[in-house]
C-alpha cells in the first residue's frame, strides 16, 4: 500500500460521508476544510470509517494529522503498512 | 440478562438520531420506547373517517408537533445545520422531498409583515412599514448571520434588552420575537441572546419547509435506518427505574425484565429522568409552557394562497407565558400545511395553536373538559375567519389536543412540550455515564432535537482512539 492508495481510501471515505461534495479537484496541500464542506463531526466519521473498514486507529490527539490530503498520506501510510 | 454498550430511552427524534449514531460507532445499542409508535413529541396519529351513511371511510392522518421543518437549506449549500444532520444520519437530501413554504406572516395589532425563505422579503417589508428601523434590522441580520454556535456554557443575555441596540420600535421588536419565542423558547417572555441568534438563523435566514407527506415521510426513513442498522427496539415498554450497579446501569422495565447498559442516553426530559433515577424532582425545572392545538379538516383543498404559517397577536404586546385561563386566545399560531409548494392530502387542513395552562385543564371534570375543547374549536374557527375573511370551506372534522393529551402521550410532566426551563448543554446531569439528550439538552424543533441526539452521541459514544 502506497501513499496514493491511502489518498484514494481517504477520498472514498469522504465521498461516502458527503455524497454531495465534489472531491475531484482537491489540492493535496490545502486543508480539506477550506476546500469542501466538512466539519468536526465529519472528521469524526472519517476516523470511525478508518477503524471500521481498516482497523486503523486515530487517537484524538492525532486528528490534526487529517487536515490535508498530504498530511493524511504522511500520517496514515505507515499505519496501513504496519497493519 | 441482556447487556448493551448503550441504551437510549425514548424513540423521538433525538433518541433515534442518537441511537443511529451510536450504532454507526459500532456499539451494541437498544432503544426503549413506552409507546407502540416512534416519534415522541413529533408524531402523528390516525382516525378512521366516517362516511355520511355512518360506514367506515379511509384513514385521516394528523401530524402533531411539526408545523414546519426549520433551517431550510437547498441541496449542496454550505455549512447548513439541516444538511449536516442529514449527512450524519446518512440520509440522502432528496429522500426528504422537502417542500418550501409559500410565505408566512407575523400579525401584531393590525400590522402584518410577510417573510419567506429569503431574508430579502422581510427586509423589504420592514423598509416599508418600519423605515426608521431598517438600517438597524440589517445590522441585526449581519450580526446573527456571523453568529457561531458554541457548546460552551455562556452567560445569559436577555434578548429583550439586546434587541434595543438594533430596533427602536417596540412593535417591531414584538413582531420579530413572535415566531422566535413560539418556536424556540422554553422560558417565559424572553430568550437568551445566543439562543435568539440560533432561532433567527433557523426561522428567518434559512426558513421553513415540510417533507412531502409530513412527519411520516421522515419516520419512514428513520424506521428503515433503525432496521437496517439492527438497533434493538423495545417498543411498548417503559423504564421504571435506573439503578447504578458498579460501573453499569441496571434498567428495570415495565414488562418485568431488566437490562444492563454501560451508557444511558435519556431523551425523556430532565425531571422525568430524575424520576426514574429515584431522585427528588426539581419542581423549579418542570417546564410550564403548555399548548392546545385545534385541527380543522375541510372537505376541499385550498384554492387561494394562505400564509404557510401565521404568527398572530391581537394587541401590541405579546405575552409568551402561561395564561391564567385555559388558553390565551389573544395570540396563536395558524398553520396551513397546504401552504407549502406541494401537499399530499385530498382534504384541507388548518391547525391553530394556543398557549395553554396545564393546571386549568387538569382541574376540569370530564364533561367540562369536552365542553372547553368544543368552545376553543369555535374560537379557532372564528380566528381563521377573521384572518382570512374569504376563506369559506366546508368543515368535515375537528380534533383538539390539550396539555393533558400531551402529558398522556409524551410522558412530559405537565404536558410541557418545550421541556424544562433548565438546559444541560453538555448533557451532564451529574450521573456518570448517563447523558441527557433532546429537548432538555439543547434546541427545540425537529432540526434541534436531531442535532441534540447526534452531538451528544458524538461527544460520549465515540470510542476514543487508543
Amino acid at each position: 500500500m502506497n501513499a496514493q492508495d491511502v489518498k484514494n481510501i481517504v477520498l472514498k471515505i469522504i465521498t461516502d460521508i458527503a455524497p454531495d461534495e465534489d472531491v475531484s479537484g482537491i489540492d493535496d496541500n490545502l486543508t480539506l476544510r477550506e476546500q469542501i464542506d466538512l466539519d468536526s463531526m465529519d472528521f469524526l466519521d472519517i476516523v470511525m470509517e478508518l477503524r471500521k473498514r481498516y482497523k486503523i486507529e486515530v487517537p484524538q490527539e492525532d486528528y490534526p494529522h487529517l487536515a490535508t490530503l498530504k498530511s493524511c498520506m504522511d500520517y496514515l501510510t505507515p499505519k496501513f503498512q504496519s497493519a | 440478562m441482556k447487556s448493551f454498550d448503550a441504551v437510549v430511552i425514548g424513540a423521538g427524534m433525538s433518541g433515534i438520531a442518537c441511537a443511529l449514531r451510536l450504532k454507526n460507532f459500532g456499539l451494541k445499542v437498544a432503544i426503549i420506547e413506552k409507546h407502540r409508535v416512534i416519534g415522541g413529541l413529533n408524531s402523528f396519529y390516525q382516525r378512521v373517517k366516517k362516511n355520511s351513511d355512518g360506514s367506515r371511510g379511509g384513514i385521516r392522518y394528523f401530524d402533531v408537533g411539526l408545523h414546519a421543518l426549520t433551517n431550510f437549506a437547498k441541496k449542496g449549500s454550505k455549512n447548513k445545520p439541516l444538511l449536516k444532520i442529514l449527512r450524519q444520519l446518512r440520509i440522502p437530501y432528496d429522500e426528504l422531498k422537502l417542500q418550501e413554504q409559500n410565505f408566512s406572516t407575523i400579525h401584531l395589532n393590525n400590522k402584518a409583515l410577510k417573510f419567506n425563505n429569503s431574508i430579502d422579503l422581510l427586509s423589504s417589508e420592514i423598509q416599508t412599514y418600519f423605515p426608521a428601523d431598517h438600517e438597524g434590522f440589517l445590522r441585526l441580520v449581519e450580526l446573527v448571520a456571523s453568529f457561531k454556535v458554541s457548546t460552551e456554557p455562556s452567560e445569559y443575555v436577555s434578548s429583550r434588552e439586546k434587541i434595543k441596540e438594533f430596533i427602536s420600535s417596540k412593535e417591531l421588536q414584538e413582531m420579530i420575537f413572535l415566531p422566535v419565542f413560539y418556536y424556540g423558547s422554553s422560558w417565559e417572555d424572553d430568550i437568551d441572546f445566543s439562543q435568539f441568534c440560533i432561532m433567527f438563523q433557523a426561522l428567518y435566514l434559512e426558513g421553513f419547509s415540510r417533507p412531502y407527506g409530513g412527519i411520516r415521510t421522515l419516520f419512514k426513513i428513520l424506521q428503515e435506518k433503525l432496521k437496517s442498522l439492527e438497533v434493538v427496539k423495545l417498543m411498548g415498554v417503559a423504564v421504571n427505574r435506573i439503578r447504578k450497579i458498579e460501573e453499569e446501569h441496571l434498567i428495570e422495565l415495565s414488562n418485568g425484565e431488566s437490562i444492563k447498559a454501560k451508557q444511558v442516553f435519556s431523551s425523556i426530559g430532565y425531571p422525568e429522568t430524575q424520576k426514574i433515577l429515584g431522585e427528588v424532582i426539581d419542581q423549579k425545572a418542570v417546564g410550564k409552557l403548555g399548548f392546545v392545538e385545534v385541527q380543522l379538516i375541510y372537505k376541499e383543498r385550498l384554492t387561494e394562497k394562505l400564509p404557510t404559517i401565521c404568527f398572530y397577536n391581537e394587541d401590541d404586546q405579546f405575552r409568551y407565558k402561561v395564561p391564567e385561563t385555559l388558553i390565551d386566545e389573544r395570540s396563536a399560531i395558524i398553520c396551513s400545511p397546504e401552504g407549502y409548494e406541494s401537499f399530499e392530502g385530498e382534504e384541507g387542513v388548518i391547525r391553530i395553536t394556543y398557549l395553554a395552562n396545564y393546571h386549568s385543564w387538569k382541574s376540569l371534570e370530564s364533561d367540562e373538559y369536552e365542553k372547553a375543547k368544543k368552545e376553543i374549536e369555535i374560537k379557532a374557527r372564528n380566528l381563521v375567519q377573521k384572518l382570512y375573511p374569504n376563506h369559506k370551506r366546508e368543515l368535515v372534522f375537528t380534533d383538539t389536543f390539550t396539555p393533558l393529551t400531551v402529558e398522556k402521550f409524551t410522558s412530559h410532566i405537565g404536558g410541557a412540550i418545550y421541556g424544562a426551563t433548565k438546559k444541560f448543554q453538555d448533557g451532564n446531569i451529574g450521573i456518570k455515564n448517563l447523558h441527557l439528550i433532546g429537548t432538555d439538552q439543547g434546541y427545540l424543533g425537529i432540526t434541534g432535537s436531531i442535532l441534540s441526539g447526534i452531538s451528544i452521541a458524538n461527544l460520549y459514544g465515540f470510542p476514543k482512539g487508543r
